[in-house]
């Protein structure tokens, strides 16, 4: 009786252990700044359609969680994100709360896979459309695989204060140079674009 | 022999006053014994059952749809909507209309000065003459003649756009049948880190009126808000909120952890809390997250019968999250259903 009780126990413990392995979900994902591309320095030289030219460069890497920033309209502004050597998450609705990350890419992802973020009764979804398995998109002189993330944005959805302007935006990563582009839908059906063309984020 | 006086003998006043304390003794278990019923009646579970609870969120709904339809009605808003319709209005957030979408130019008070006037072939404000303030002379075919004017502006830049105001004074008149209208608007503010720090907004008629107020504190990253609205028409408060919610701060600017709130809506009490950092918006089962995280409830009032709980659950339908009511008898109706008003007050991100 003793012995059964104890392998129940013994049972019971590897389920709690494997268990609370499995609800810790990325956990074990490295966040030391010179293993991901979150390292304090790096930077982004940004350009979009109608806009001057910008660069967005990590201020701070604290476990993982970076401080990014970027002068637009001669204003400096800051985004907040996470970067492992898994993927890269940000803070946008959820307003900065380090709590609650919500996955941009993920560099194992899969056609397919989705990830949802819940504002009240609204659902902001973002989907892998594209895993490129040859090299198929420009980065400046290089030809690049990419991670394509089709992010879906319920209309009306509050982002600091206002309403996005954006109903889709697709994302395009590379697990090396980390973001390459996206494209913005407007809730007016226009597009905007922004692009990266380099990065020393594979240095 | 002269009697003593007897109350001027010490006996005495300690005697009586030993009589009253008894006598308000007795009148004390009196009273407790004839409150004992009601204290008994009082202490059962007041709940509705599912007939009474649909009654008293028709009777909600009643309320506060006739109350927006008249307040729709008044002329001070067909006026204020009127304006609010025009793209040439000289007005801060006119042209921009809170779109986020396209870079915005902040609004220049002293530059808008002057006495506009509608044209009488084009739907355009032109500026007739200088001013110290911005007027405004307008009549439409539904609305009588008036005037807007604003009297006093300033704005700070702030993280969430456009402009945010800090000082607003406004007046609306309008001449009608029974004499003229007016209403006035008032509005100051305080900034700090970028965002609203104190606010205290009015907007009063002659009969009415709408006060609101925030307070932000900031101690390092953690901190407090409290917001406060109040409707009234001739001294009948018929509308009070209030909500008071730790917040977080980050550079984006605040989140909530947690919120209290009590919002009195004529004879109704919907009040609870939400532990909001506790809530996973990436759970598999939001809804469930949701649910053990909150308690919001609705009351009818006198005697604080529960009506009952508000839950986030799948609509049968679909997939799709929507706000419940959970009667007593645990069944689940969309709060749309009886009150189509929440909908728009439940969706918006604070």
């Amino acid at each position: 009786m003793k012995m059964k009780s104890m392998a129940l126990l013994m049972l019971l413990s590897i389920v709690v252990f494997v268990g609370c392995d499995l609800l810790k979900g990325g956990e074990d994902e490295v966040t030391d700044p010179s293993k991901t591309m979150g390292r304090v320095g790096n930077y982004w030289d940004l350009q979009s359609t109608g806009y001057t030219a910008s660069k967005i460069t990590v201020d701070s890497n604290t476990d993982g969680n970076v401080v990014a920033s970027y002068i637009y309209n001669g204003k400096t502004y800051q985004l907040e994100g996470k970067v492992t050597d898994k993927g890269i998450y940000d803070y946008v609705y959820s307003n900065g709360d380090k709590n609650k990350p919500f996955t941009l890419v993920k560099f194992d992802a899969k056609v397919g896979d989705q990830w949802e973020f819940k504002v009240g009764t609204q659902t902001v979804v973002r989907k892998v459309t594209h895993v490129s398995t040859d090299n198929d998109t420009y980065y400046g002189m290089l030809m690049i695989k990419t991670i394509d993330v089709e992010e879906t944005i319920p209309s009306g959805l509050q982002v600091k204060g206002a309403a996005s302007p954006f109903t889709k935006i697709l994302w395009k990563f590379n697990h090396k140079f980390g973001f390459i582009m996206a494209f913005g839908t407007k809730t007016n059906g226009t597009t905007v674009n922004l692009y990266s063309y380099d990065t020393n984020a594979d240095d | 022999m002269i009697r003593e006086n007897t109350f001027d003998h010490p006996y005495y006043v300690v005697w009586m006053s030993f009589r009253f304390s008894k006598i308000i003794r007795n009148i004390g278990r009196w009273a407790v014994y004839a409150l004992l019923p009601l204290i008994f009646i009082s202490c059962q579970k007041k709940e509705y059952s599912r007939e009474e609870a649909i009654r008293s969120l028709k009777v909600l709904n009643g309320d506060v749809s006739g109350f927006l339809t008249k307040a729709g009605e008044m002329e001070e808003m067909a006026a204020l909507r009127f304006l609010w319709d025009h793209d040439s209005l000289p007005l801060p957030f006119a042209t921009e209309k809170f779109s986020a979408d396209q870079p915005w130019k902040p609004y220049d008070f002293n530059a808008s000065k002057g006495v506009y006037s509608l044209d009488s072939l084009r739907p355009v404000f032109l500026r007739k003459e200088e001013s110290h303030e911005v007027s405004l002379l307008f009549s439409g075919p539904e609305i009588p003649e008036g005037e807007f004017m604003l009297k006093d502006y300033q704005a700070a830049e702030i993280s969430s756009r456009p402009d945010f105001p800090l000082k607003l004074e406004a007046e609306l008149k309008l001449k009608g049948l029974k004499g003229e209208k007016r209403m006035t608007i008032s509005h100051a503010a305080q900034v700090s880190d970028d965002l609203p720090e104190a606010v205290n907004s009015s907007i009063k008629t002659e009969d009415s009126g709408v006060s609101f107020t925030l307070r932000r504190t900031r101690k390092k990253n953690d901190g407090t808000l409290f917001l406060q609205l109040d409707v009234e028409k001739k001294g009948f408060h018929f509308i009070r909120a209030d909500l008071n919610a730790t917040i977080g701060y980050s550079s984006m600017g605040y989140y909530f952890k947690d919120i209290r709130f009590n919002m009195e809506v004529f004879s109704h009490l919907a009040t609870g809390f939400i532990r909001y950092g506790l809530i996973d918006p990436t759970a598999r089962d939001y809804a469930a997250s949701f649910n053990a995280h909150s308690d919001i409830r609705l009351y009818e009032m006198p005697g604080k019968r529960l009506v009952g709980k508000l839950v986030l659950s799948k609509s049968p339908q679909g997939d799709l999250l929507d706000y419940f009511i959970r009667f007593k008898d645990g069944s689940l109706v969309p709060v749309s259903e009886y009150l189509p008003f929440m909908d728009r007050l439940l969706n918006l991100k604070i």
